[in-house]
């Protein structure tokens, strides 16, 4: 509500002219007093008097940034466990893909060691494939994932009333190589224990087992 | 003369306290053909697989050319399965995502040779299966897969074929293929071992054992 209307309405009001008679007309009302302290003023005192007045409710410009503040380490502290709750669902799920992967061609494997592989070659064989599939696949993902960002970053900057912090190219490439090492990374180890698992297998297994796996 | 490929000396495998293989003593020769019959659940699976390096025994030795292997290593013996033995499962084993041209040369691979393609085409097309060569295994009836499980076996010429069962369930066209091709390697040089319930295909054979009771019997 515009000040001057709020003036008009207060003015106008039965219930308020008992005090326009003692105090005079509201001409001069105002909403908000900025209250500027100097250093070393005891910020509490202050607080304290104007609160006695009763009709003045103080609000310490520096409580409001603290809470602010405050307000934007929980919601980072939301986003943080969110993200790590996320990256770690994503290990678990490449280690479950990877782990009922193998255990879906453990019968593979147990011909491959019957017809003489070695282990060390059915051990190089799963954390190659882990390995090819990570390369690949995050490539694509990371292509992806930039045009997706730059399209987005795009979209935003036409709508946005606020500024719009984007990476720079450098940025974004180290991120990407970040990313891309990391996620070599979790897919090699996630393929370690299905690895040492299958070159563990039993190739006399092979002897009792269906037409084809 | 026939040279000895593989010996097996005195045997014995059991499974917990149950006896299976009580005392085998056996030898096949480069260019030999031997049947091993018995009834079924009597071990003569697990007597190949003992054979063919794929499990060992509880004890005893087993001689490859003139060496002991029954405490050798798992890599070792890797290497010589590889290098030495051919198998034909009582199943086809084949790999599902892989062609059949592909399975025929697993062997070859899982060996380091890289140039058996040419072969592996010419004894696939002399089991008729030309124009199968870039079938899955899933494409495929069970005698095609048999097929190329036979070709896989055979592609290495290798210095021993164990097969295990090699003509069960199969039509006798099917059958005369599969039975003139193990033939047809031990002609040329390879120790083949063949388990099996028929009668007929044993009676081929130059050399029948039958296994009861864990021991084996020599017949002819």
């Amino acid at each position: 509500m515009n000040i001057d209307t709020a003036r008009q309405l207060a003015k106008d009001s039965d219930w308020f002219s008992s005090i326009w008679a003692k105090a005079g007309q509201p001409d001069n009302l105002i909403s908000v007093i900025l209250v500027r302290l100097e250093e070393g003023a005891d910020i509490n005192y202050i607080n304290e008097y104007l609160a006695k007045t009763g009709s003045i409710k103080p609000i310490i410009a520096v409580d409001v940034k603290k809470s602010i503040q405050s307000q934007l380490h929980l919601l980072i502290q939301i986003i943080g466990t969110l993200c790590f709750t996320i990256i770690g669902t994503i290990i678990l799920q490449v280690f479950a893909s990877f782990y009922l992967s193998m255990r879906h061609r453990r019968s593979e494997y147990g011909i491959y060691l019957a017809l003489g592989a070695s282990r060390c070659k059915i051990y190089t064989l799963i954390i190659g494939e882990a390995m090819s599939i990570s390369v690949v696949g995050g490539f694509i993902g990371l292509l992806a994932g930039m045009l997706l960002y730059r399209g987005s970053c795009s979209f935003l900057s036409a709508l946005r009333s606020y500024p719009l912090i984007s990476l720079s190219g450098s940025e974004l490439f180290i991120c990407a190589v970040i990313i891309f090492a990391v996620g070599v990374f979790i897919t090699t180890v996630a393929s370690v224990l299905p690895a040492w698992q299958a070159a563990r297998l039993d190739p006399s297994s092979v002897m009792t087992k269906g037409e084809c796996d | 003369m026939k040279k000895t490929l593989i010996e097996l000396k005195n045997i014995h495998k059991s499974f917990g306290k149950i006896g299976i293989l009580g005392g085998i003593d056996f030898t096949a020769a480069s260019g030999t053909t031997t049947a091993i019959t018995g009834k079924s659940g009597e071990g003569k699976t697990t007597l190949l697989s003992i054979m063919g390096l794929l499990q060992k025994p509880t004890s005893g030795g087993i001689l490859i050319g003139e060496k002991n292997v029954a405490d050798t290593g798992i890599a070792e013996l890797s290497k010589i399965r590889a290098a030495r033995f051919g198998y034909l499962f009582q199943t086809s084993r084949l790999v599902g995502s892989l062609t059949v041209l592909e399975n025929t040369l697993v062997c070859a691979a899982l060996a380091g040779k890289s140039n058996m393609r040419k072969k592996a085409v010419t004894i696939l097309t002399s089991l008729g299966m030309s124009k199968h060569l870039d079938y899955k295994p899933e494409q495929l009836s069970i005698g095609q897969m048999r097929r190329v499980a036979l070709a896989r076996a055979l592609v290495m010429e290798t210095d021993i074929l164990l097969a295990d069962e090699p003509t069960n369930d199969l039509d006798p066209a099917l059958s005369q293929i599969v039975t003139s091709s193990l033939f047809k390697a031990g002609e040329n040089g390879t120790a083949v071992v063949i388990v099996t319930h028929d009668r007929s295909l044993a009676a081929k054979t130059d050399c029948e054992y039958k296994l009861t009771d864990g021991i084996l019997h020599h017949v002819r």
